[in-house]
């Protein structure tokens, strides 16, 4: 223990240096906020089972000081406006697919209301557990650009704050809590929110678009305890953006990620500041990059993850495999051979005496078959072919 | 055609997802264990704010997202069998449930969100709990705040709440903290009862639904006036003053002078009631205003637009600022004296904010909301 409390005392003597050397802060106020943080780091030092049982309490206790240190100072160089706008945008985007009022539509701008309500809330909350962690008087309030810093940046952390759920799972706190502001919020409250949608678009086609797509989505809801499929599956994302990326879409990969949120149409529209019109090219243009992909660019990664490689015969059964290779002219058939023997693209163009393009053109044709075959089953009959 | 793209790619989402529906899978989070969890880490839950929950471990709260710490930020390994081994980083384990929780995306979809939302707060930037006004925080001296802070900025518009029926309840400090609040919600495009909320959600942070249910009480006129029989457990007897009433007492006066306070900021014109007259009166005197609506008919036959005017008499010099969505009206003068604008291009069931300042330093306006309704 004795030796820990040496540890204390570096670990304050650094803190005190550091925020002096880069902060215009006076040497007493340095001390004060050094103070702070040494002593919340040698409590979570000491009370985490994890950390002591480690065996290195030292070094633990410099990581989480200097974690504090590193954000403290981040907001103290942005200052007090691009600081709390830099917080506040920040913990919005967290808690914003989170904030709705139950059983209304909602919209951007009806989102944003409800979010300022939210965080003026939690930083109230905040507020009070800053000064009751440490054991600052009731009515402390941050007075200079380093205790503001000190202030917002414990507000991030406090959000951030990762709070374990029954079953090894775990959320941020900030997160819970916007869930439960959701909850609370008044009927009278959600009636104002029903009209303000219905009156502000008029558009009244958004309950069947969205129910389909919610349809979709619902469905889509995952789980992913099969370390392989999920890992495919951030791989498949992960390269279809970059993709989009390379190929100068980033608005395809933006409007992407918006749809896999939940979105109704209107809220995407309204964060990317698109109108219809313009929303409905991206969409076309991120349709068309999605097939490249899919077919093309990043056929072998998406099949695999299907569950549809060449192996397994494109996910097609034995007679779907038939049906298929009867649609198929006789230079996609070599394609296909030449592919199922392992050959790369290089070697099929020498072998069969064509370019590059056009097995990319041939192949393309031949995935888009498979996938219009395997297409018509799922969609046709709801027995389970998995086996 | 646009729907036959949404069909098409909804297609494509659709088959990929019942190709995922094969994939082994495990249990999702159920609504009962966030639920659970979320009780069991309520505001008011003390082990939990002061961090000594023994059950906790404090490393897990940590978002450590500096590199040496968390090696592998996608951990995969090892959930399966809930055998998680003790793992130092403390590196979350989120169970990702849908695709909109895939790491990539939710970074990317925030990092879309927030510069979105930072291009929209730039000149409305967020005040914490203890400002009244953005300030720098420059370095060698500290800004003048203090727990009479809402006092000195609000002084001189209180004298007018000494007029409100509820306003000896309630001590200057926490009227003036309503009246804060009642001016931030004045024009904002909520019910009464969501506004009142608001104005004195400061006051009660941990108000939650307990407010909410109780402003639906005040505002179905529980009291004062018409009896206390809905809700006899928060009668506020006449002797009983603030700070020694129960919290449902205070939180049930302060929302009733919320309430009052509100309507007396709120000026309300339409065609059947086209002029109103309102007075605040402050520290030096009272403001006058008086506001006349043309919206009539006969108006719009002769092609002219519906008008608003307003004019202000301020005991001392001072301005006047008439927001609408398209522009601002400022007019302002040295000496005491009249004030006065029109407004053009009325939307109806709009709301204006009106703000008036007088000229004495730093001071939070008086804000008021035009309310404009067709009939």
């Amino acid at each position: 223990m004795g030796e820990f409390c040496q540890d204390v005392e570096a670990i304050y003597q650094l803190l005190q240096k550091e925020l002096q050397q880069y902060t215009k802060a006076k040497e007493a106020n340095c001390s004060e906020v050094a103070m702070r943080f040494t002593k919340e780091v040698e409590r979570i030092c000491e009370m985490s089972q994890r950390i002591q049982a480690s065996g290195e309490v030292e070094m633990w206790a410099t990581k989480l000081a200097r974690h504090r240190l590193t954000q403290c100072l981040r907001y103290y160089q942005l200052g007090s406006r691009r600081g709390r706008a830099e917080l506040h945008s920040n913990l919005s985007a967290i808690i914003y697919r989170y904030i709705n009022v139950p059983k209304s539509p909602t919209s951007y701008q009806i989102r944003l209301q409800l979010i300022e309500d939210f965080l003026q809330g939690f930083y109230a909350e905040a507020t009070k557990v800053f000064r009751e962690q440490n054991q600052l008087d009731s009515r402390y309030v941050p007075r200079t650009l380093l205790e503001l810093a000190e202030y917002m940046a414990f507000v991030e952390r406090y959000g951030k704050r990762r709070i374990p759920l029954p079953g090894r799972r775990s959320q941020q706190l900030i997160i819970l809590r916007a869930q439960t502001f959701s909850q609370q919020q008044p009927p009278e409250t959600s009636i104002d929110m029903d009209q303000a949608a219905g009156g502000a678009s008029g558009d009244s086609d958004t309950p069947s678009h969205d129910s389909t797509l919610k349809q979709v989505r619902e469905s889509m809801v995952v789980n992913d305890k099969d370390p392989l499929s999920s890992n495919l599956r951030q791989s498949v994302i992960d390269e279809l953006l970059k993709y989009l990326e390379d190929q100068g879409q980033k608005e395809c990969g933006d409007y992407f990620v918006l749809r896999l949120q939940d979105l109704p149409t209107n809220e995407i529209e309204a964060i990317l500041g698109l109108n219809p019109r313009q929303r409905d090219y991206l969409q076309q243009k991120f349709k068309y990059h999605l097939i490249r992909f899919a077919l093309s660019h990043g056929w072998e990664l998406v099949h695999q993850w299907l569950e549809a490689d060449l192996e397994k015969n494109l996910g097609l059964t034995t007679q779907e495999w038939q049906t298929f290779q009867g649609q198929l002219d006789s230079r996609q058939k070599n394609i296909l051979q030449l592919k199922k023997q392992g050959l790369k693209d290089p070697e099929i163009t020498q072998t069969l005496g064509i370019t590059t393009n056009q097995i990319q053109n041939s192949w393309f044709k031949v995935l888009d078959s498979a996938w219009k075959i395997r297409n018509s089953t799922l969609s046709g009959s709801k027995s389970s072919s998995h086996e | 055609m646009n729907n036959d793209i949404e069909q098409e790619l909804n297609d494509i989402l659709a088959s990929i997802k019942q190709w995922l529906q094969n994939a082994p899978s495990g249990a999702l989070v159920t609504e009962a264990t966030i639920e659970a969890a979320m009780e069991a880490i309520a505001p008011d839950s003390p082990p939990e704010m002061s961090g000594l929950d023994p059950s906790l471990d404090p490393l897990e709260w940590e978002e450590l997202d500096i590199p040496s710490v968390v090696p592998n930020p996608e951990p995969v390994a090892s959930s399966q069998e809930h055998q998680e081994v003790p793992n130092p980083s403390g590196s979350p384990m989120v169970y990702k449930s849908n695709w909109g929780e895939i790491p990539t995306v939710q970074q990317r979809f925030q990092s879309i969100l927030k510069q979105r939302i930072q291009a929209e707060i730039d000149d409305r930037l967020p005040l914490f709990p203890w400002e009244t006004s953005i300030s720098d925080y420059e370095l060698d001296e500290p800004a003048p705040l203090s727990a009479a802070s809402y006092l000195s900025a609000l002084q001189q518009w209180l004298p007018q709440l000494n007029a409100l029926n509820i306003s000896q309840k309630l001590p200057e400090a926490v009227l003036a903290q309503i009246l804060q609040g009642c001016f931030a919600v004045v024009a904002t495009p909520r019910k009464l009862g969501s506004q009142i909320v608001k104005a004195v959600g400061e006051l009660f942070p941990e108000g939650g639904q307990s407010l909410n249910d109780m402003a639906g009480l005040v505002l179905a006129g529980g009291f004062p006036g018409r009896g206390t029989a809905m809700m006899p457990e928060v009668l506020v007897p006449e002797a009983i003053g603030y700070t020694s009433a129960t919290l449902d007492q205070q939180m049930a006066l302060s929302l009733m002078a919320a309430k009052q306070i509100i309507n007396s900021l709120t000026l309300s014109v339409s065609a059947a009631s086209p002029h109103l007259h309102r007075q605040w009166q402050t520290v030096y005197g009272a403001i006058d205003l008086q506001l006349t609506y043309q919206g009539s008919q006969e108006l719009s036959r002769r092609g002219l637009n519906p008008s608003l005017r307003v004019q202000v008499w301020l005991p001392k010099g001072g301005k006047m600022t008439i927001d609408n969505p398209h522009d601002s009206v400022m007019t302002e003068r040295a000496y005491p004296g009249y004030l006065s604008a029109e407004l053009f291009d009325l939307q109806p069931n709009q709301l204006y904010p009106l703000e008036i300042k007088l000229l004495e330093g730093e001071q939070t306006p008086l804000s008021f909301a035009i309310s404009v309704t067709n009939n």
